[in-house]
């Protein structure tokens, strides 16, 4: 009886000593994954920049309403952005009478 | 004479078979403007090299080129259509005759299966053509038509537009009073590379009219256009006029090699594919075609407000 309690004794003894080494792979391998993941993260492609919206704000010329539909625009040679434009009384009367497609009539 | 007998139309389209695939698919008007990639399965990377400034410097011997070179993956993806239609060559017939009594041409040269096929093939480019600068990916849902599968050119420019990778030149509506100082303007928008290479700017057929009619009026000299192409007077730049932009008023300036076309075929002998049903004929084939433009940014490309 007693040699066989030995004989599972060192079969239990065994048996945790396979376990721990296979703790021991468990978390060098976690710490590899993590390792490799970080990798991933750093030559993944970047988030696409988030879509810059045309202002909201509506302008009135010669009792029309009208809004951007860009955020951008070139006139004359130099990009204007559509939040400065707003304040240019003289180049949005000048964009309605063009008939520009960068701003549109709001009904 | 039986028009209806399959194995003439079958026998025709094995004898022509590469004449009629180069045709179909290097026939339809901007084909000659763009660059055409053959064999796209799927996807194709169409990768844009961004070499950042000052990578000329002082020396010394410490290597500082990080970050210096950026590529921008633009994927050109071709989509899967079909061309399907039926033909009663007896309705054909009188058409036919006419065709060949007016040309003067042997009906041996050119048999009314040719004739036929012609007419598809037309009716085909017409479509493709629409798709590639107007289409717009499920613009309407139950559209099955070319036009609704895939972004076309005009799609494409307009996100970037809304994305500030491209800013539009206002030139507002084109008029035959202003279309050549709209053009000059959405060229002057280009990047000094760029106005020093050779460019093409595409605007709709209507718009190419109305151009000549402006530079006529305003300069007194009548311009040389040939199949809706002719040099501009100021730059190595070659305005065109093309059936896809029919009904937009955009004036598009970039370099030939910066618009990309795929298609994909199956292999020669499936490409048109044929059965005989009572007097009728159904010809079908399928393919697949998708656009790209490889650089969309200020500088490279240039267009207008509409």
């Amino acid at each position: 009886m007693a040699e066989k309690k030995d004989v599972t004794n060192e079969r239990l003894d065994a048996l945790e000593k396979i376990m721990a080494e296979q703790e021991e792979t468990i978390e060098s391998l976690k710490a590899e994954n993590a390792k490799l993941s970080e990798q991933v993260g750093a030559t993944a492609t970047p988030k696409k920049k988030a879509k810059p919206k045309p202002p909201e704000k509506t302008f009135t010329v010669s009792g029309d309403k009208y809004r951007f539909q860009v955020v951008q625009f070139r006139y004359q040679g130099a990009i204007v952005k559509a939040v400065d434009a707003l304040d240019d009384k003289e180049l949005l009367k000048t964009l309605v009478d063009n008939n520009s497609a960068v701003i549109t009539q709001v009904k | 004479m039986d028009y209806t007998q399959l194995e003439a139309y079958q026998a025709y389209v094995e004898q022509f078979a590469e004449e009629l695939i180069t045709k179909l698919y290097y026939g339809f008007p901007s084909a000659d403007t763009v660059r055409v990639h053959e064999g796209v399965k799927g996807k194709k990377v169409l990768t844009e090299v961004i070499v950042g400034d000052n990578i000329v410097k002082r020396w010394r011997k410490e290597f500082d080129g990080t970050a210096d070179v950026d590529f921008v993956p633009r994927v050109l993806d071709v989509n899967p259509l079909k061309v399907e239609t039926s033909i009663t060559p007896q309705e054909i017939e009188s058409n036919y005759l006419g065709f060949i009594r007016q040309t003067g041409q042997s009906p041996e040269d050119y048999p009314i299966q040719a004739f036929i096929l012609d007419k598809v093939i037309q009716k085909a480019h017409e479509e493709i053509e629409q798709a590639v600068w107007g289409g717009e990916a499920g613009a309407v849902a139950a559209l099955d038509n070319a036009i609704a599968v895939f972004d076309g050119f005009l799609h494409l420019i307009d996100d970037a537009i809304t994305a500030t990778d491209v800013t539009p030149t206002v030139t507002g509506a084109n008029t035959p009073a202003n279309i050549v100082g709209n053009v000059e303007s959405v060229f002057d928008s280009l990047g000094d590379a760029e106005k020093v290479s050779p460019t093409i700017a595409f605007v709709a057929p209507q718009n190419f009219i109305n151009y000549n009619r402006n530079y006529r009026n305003d300069y007194g000299k009548y311009t040389n256009p040939q199949n809706m192409r002719e040099k501009l007077d100021f730059a190595d730049c070659t305005l065109v006029g093309l059936p896809g932009m029919t009904g937009s008023d955009k004036i598009i300036i970039t370099s030939q090699e910066n618009l990309h076309v795929g298609i994909d075929t199956p292999s020669d002998h499936n490409a048109f594919r044929m059965q005989q049903n009572h007097r009728t004929i159904d010809f079908w084939m399928d393919f697949k075609l998708g656009v790209q433009i490889a650089q969309l940014r200020d500088g490279i490309i240039a267009v207008n407000d509409q």
